[in-house]
């Protein structure tokens, strides 16, 4: 059959270590006095992922940022979905061109342009010091949280605005201006109607986002700060750093079965879709 | 030019029986409708016919020759589609000539006989277009063209017409028709519009809920619908309730105070009934007479070249009468009478 | 909703904020400066440090230019081996992906339903674990099978992300084509084989042509994974990039960002043809 090919890949380099991945996190290793070490299967792994105190941060850390992102990009990208919908003009034009460019940018190299930008005695900072801005003012945002949120927010804009301008096609015009006939403001069109009906095709958007920002490497590895630390890059610290394999295999257990949450959710959306 | 036969042909979707023992056998060169409403089976015979589903009992055969297992690719039929299928990274002349190059055939040849068969369906200089460049209209004979160059033995057209405009129907109905004749081919045609069947077909089949309830000309299947499905479907009818009575050979119908004679094909004494009657086999009078019966709440109706008439009796229930054009209603004190001029009787109730 | 007279409701309130045209206007104007000052100027930036000759704090802009450092880079033979490499993996991995995802999607365009549905699911699993997890995994298993700091391991991990992927869009693809225009096709006399080359796939061709750039990009991009799997022989332009970054030599990584973006741009601007929303978001929005 022709999906066979595909299977077959998946099911080597996807499943295999996935479930490598669950098993190693339920294999609790134990030391007794005489520095022997002993194998035994259990959760005590997630447990202490829990109860530990820099473990349960991050994870704190994790989610929180996450959320932070999906939220602003939300925002950001239905601004520009929707001016791109109903407006006019060159400012329009220019939107259009601009808005699918991060999409473009390898997410090392816009982590970098980030650096350069953002950083203290960066090019924002150095810009603001001809302004008369006094030195060492500059908040910390490269090495922080701000900078792994601004960055996840600029990659992940032109999936989303791609995403809200498909679905805000949908929405015929007639329906717009029938709301207008009867003397709806533009901000009740926007929540009453709009939104309402773009919601189910965002919420795609949003778990796709979700996902990507709560597993991410790249960007909390080069922008984010030494403590708290996303699961992405504690994980591979542990497994690279500690040979801890047991321990890195929960944290991306952790953020699988999170994520799954997301993903689950994103599945019934699609049934719901199909049925209709 | 073939004969084409299904026998016990019957298909299922899941649990639902779409086809129901369908069988009918036709013979070279004729013009077979498949009408029905929509739901009732007629595509997806076709499809069958056509090799694109497979039926889950029963053969097809061509010529004698069952084709049942037959793939698409190797049937004598050539299928027209609804919405024409016409493909758009390629031009009018790449569609028609598709199947003649997959039949390794040479270009110069290619290019006559897609010129010819252009001229066939009335279309000129439209070769170098992309489909949708063209009108509904063109389309549609562009879709025939492809369908008639390869000079199939069955050619199969599933409502080609529906996608367009009133006055363009009835046109390409008549061309349709016209290029069928010139051409002789057998044609199995799906429509759910009972005019395009009744002036395009020889016979007729009319489905519903996947069995044919009848197949026949246009004037059997009107002045003698064997079922109040066909009655009601072809043309229209009033229905009523009665019961029958039968004495020297001849059938009446009663029904509380009225009595008529009626066309029963053989039903017993006494049986209930279901008497259709054609708005145009009533009249009206203005007297009670023979086989008369009163009209209530008489209201007209205007349709431009005629008239209709509805009214009401208390055995018969609610009817209508189809009147001439210059019909107009005397004032409202006079009472009406109504008198069937011609009926037929059915069992189902 | 609508007033059964068809009058105007006469309370309606003279517009204002977003309702106002003008308002609007400007809000737009301001949107779109703001875009393209927070996409624009930080790559900016990076375009100036790879000219920058001389650049102190707090300097706006370069006191010097100079083009020096894209010689030092375009000289340097690792630079020139991981450009090599990272255009030698991309194509393979398209390739072998669009090999294997055009066939799968087309199946699950003209599938069943019940079994897509749980095919469906199989395939979006993988998206939901953290890719970075399964790379470290995947890292494991490689070293047992010998997989690891190889060519093929990291094409094959490459194509772990773009194949979910480019199965998703080939699939809506393929089901956005009415299944009439095939069928059309057998009726004229053509096998499966022959109408899906004949009319299926040049009509899907936009929409896998994005795909496949998409999947292209991907590779060119691909950092995390190919860091823990391709050290220390198999170095990609972004892997190199990392250490870079880490060095403080900011001319020279500037210059490198600068290179590694140009094939994206490059692709961006050969592909606006293709780039209409609805090619993008057919593949991006449904399946």
């Amino acid at each position: 059959m022709m999906v066979l090919p595909s299977l077959a890949f998946l099911t080597v380099f996807v499943f295999i270590p996935a479930i490598t991945a669950a098993l190693e996190s339920l294999r609790v290793r134990a030391r007794d006095n005489l520095g022997n070490y002993s194998y035994s299967f259990g959760v005590q792994n997630y447990i202490n992922a829990i109860t530990d105190p820099v473990v349960r941060s991050d994870i704190v850390f994790t989610i929180v940022i996450s959320i932070v992102c999906v939220a602003l990009v939300s925002v950001l990208s239905y601004a520009i979905a929707l001016a791109l919908r109903f407006g006019r003009g060159p400012a329009v034009r220019v939107l259009t061109r601009v808005y699918i460019i991060p999409l473009f940018i390898p997410s090392v190299i816009a982590s970098y342009a980030m650096i350069t930008f953002l950083a203290n005695h960066g090019f924002v900072d150095s810009m603001l010091q001809q302004l008369g801005l006094p030195d060492g003012t500059f908040p910390r945002i490269v090495f922080d949280w701000k900078g792994i949120v601004i960055t996840q927010v600029w990659l992940s804009l032109p999936f989303m605005t791609v995403l809200l301008t498909s679905v805000l096609q949908e929405i015929s015009d007639t329906l717009v201006e029938s709301a207008r006939d009867v003397g709806a403001t533009s901000w009740a069109i926007f929540r009453q109607i709009v939104l309402p009906l773009s919601l189910p095709g965002a919420a795609i958007g949003v778990t796709f986002i979700f996902l990507h920002v709560l597993g991410g490497f790249t960007v909390p590895y080069l922008l984010g700060p030494n403590a708290p630390q996303m699961l992405g890059v504690s994980m591979v610290a542990y497994m690279v750093n500690y040979y801890d394999r047991e321990n890195a295999s929960t944290q991306a257990m952790i953020i699988f079965l999170l994520s799954l949450v997301a993903a689950v959710y994103y599945v019934r959306q699609q049934f719901k879709r199909e049925v209709r | 030019m073939a004969e084409v036969e299904l026998r016990h042909v019957d298909k299922y979707y899941g649990s639902l029986k779409v086809v129901d023992d369908i069988s009918f056998k036709l013979a070279d060169h004729e013009f077979l409708a498949l009408l029905g409403p929509s739901g009732c089976g007629k595509t997806t015979t076709l499809r069958m016919l056509g090799g694109f589903i497979h039926p889950d009992a029963g053969e097809i055969l061509v010529d004698g020759v069952d084709i049942t297992g037959v793939p698409p690719e190797r049937r004598p039929t050539a299928m027209v589609f609804q919405n024409y299928a016409l493909w758009p990274h390629m031009t009018v002349a790449e569609n028609i000539g598709f199947g003649l190059r997959l039949r390794k055939m040479a270009r110069a040849q290619v290019a006559d006989k897609t010129a010819e068969i252009l001229r066939v369906v009335g279309l000129e200089r439209v070769e170098r277009r992309y489909p949708a460049q063209l009108s509904g209209g063109q389309q549609q004979r562009v879709a025939l063209a492809r369908a008639l160059v390869l000079g199939p033995q069955i050619l199969l057209l599933d409502e080609p017409l529906s996608n367009l405009d009133a006055k363009l129907r009835v046109r390409m109905r008549d061309e349709i028709r016209r290029i069928q004749q010139d051409l002789q081919i057998t044609t199995v045609y799906v429509t759910h519009d009972q005019e395009e069947a009744l002036t395009m077909a020889d016979r007729i089949a009319i489905m519903h809920q996947g069995r044919i309830q009848q197949i026949g000309n246009a004037v059997e299947v009107y002045e003698r619908p064997q079922t109040t499905f066909v009655a009601d479907f072809i043309g229209s009818s009033n229905f009523f309730a009665a019961q029958l009575a039968c004495s020297n050979g001849a059938t009446w119908a009663h029904v509380g105070q009225v009595s008529l004679p009626v066309e029963a094909d053989g039903l017993a004494d006494g049986t209930r009934v279901t008497v259709s009657v054609r708005p145009e086999d009533l009249e009206v009078v203005t007297a009670p007479g023979e086989g008369t019966f009163p009209i209530e709440d008489a209201r007209l109706v205007n349709f431009g070249a005629y008239k209709r008439l509805l009214g009401r009796n208390s055995d018969i229930g609610e009817f209508e009468v189809r009147v001439g054009k210059d019909f107009v209603l005397a004032d409202s004190k006079r009472p009406l009478y109504g008198r069937i001029l011609r009926a037929r009787a059915f069992t189902e109730l | 909703m609508a007033l059964a007279t068809g009058a105007r409701p006469m309370s309606v309130p003279y517009a204002w904020g977003l309702s106002h045209p003008g308002m609007r206007r400007m809000l737009i104007r301001l949107l779109a400066g703001g875009l393209v000052v927070f996409v624009g100027v930080p790559l900016l930036t990076l375009v100036l440090w790879s000219f920058a000759g001389e650049w102190f704090w707090p300097a706006v802009v370069p006191t010097q230019f100079t083009t020096r450092w894209y010689q030092a880079v375009l000289e340097n033979p690792r630079v020139i081996d991981a450009m090599i490499l990272s255009f030698t993996i991309a194509p393979v991995v398209t390739l072998l992906t669009a090999l294997i995802s055009i066939p799968a999607g087309y199946a699950f365009a003209r599938l069943n339903v019940p079994f897509r549905r749980v095919l469906l699911l199989l395939f979006l699993i993988p998206n939901a674990f953290p890719r970075i997890g399964l790379y470290v995994s995947l890292a494991v298993l490689y070293y047992q099978v010998g997989l690891i700091d190889t060519f093929w391991g990291v094409v094959f991990l490459h194509m772990i992300g773009t194949l979910v992927y480019m199965t998703w869009i080939t699939t809506a693809t393929f089901r956005s084509i009415n299944p009439a225009l095939e069928e059309a096709a057998r009726d004229a006399g053509a096998s499966p084989v022959r109408a899906f080359f004949a009319v299926v796939l040049p009509i899907a061709m936009p929409g896998i042509i994005v795909a496949s750039l998409f999947s292209f990009l991907a590779s060119l991009d691909e950092a995390q994974g190919t860091l823990v799997v391709g050290t220390p022989h198999f170095i990609t332009m972004p892997v190199l990039m990392y250490t870079l970054i880490s060095s403080f030599e900011r001319p020279i990584a500037a210059v490198f960002s600068v290179l590694l973006t140009i094939p994206s741009l490059l692709l961006l601007f050969a592909a606006q043809r293709y780039l209409q929303s609805e090619y993008v978001a057919a593949g991006l929005g449904r399946i």
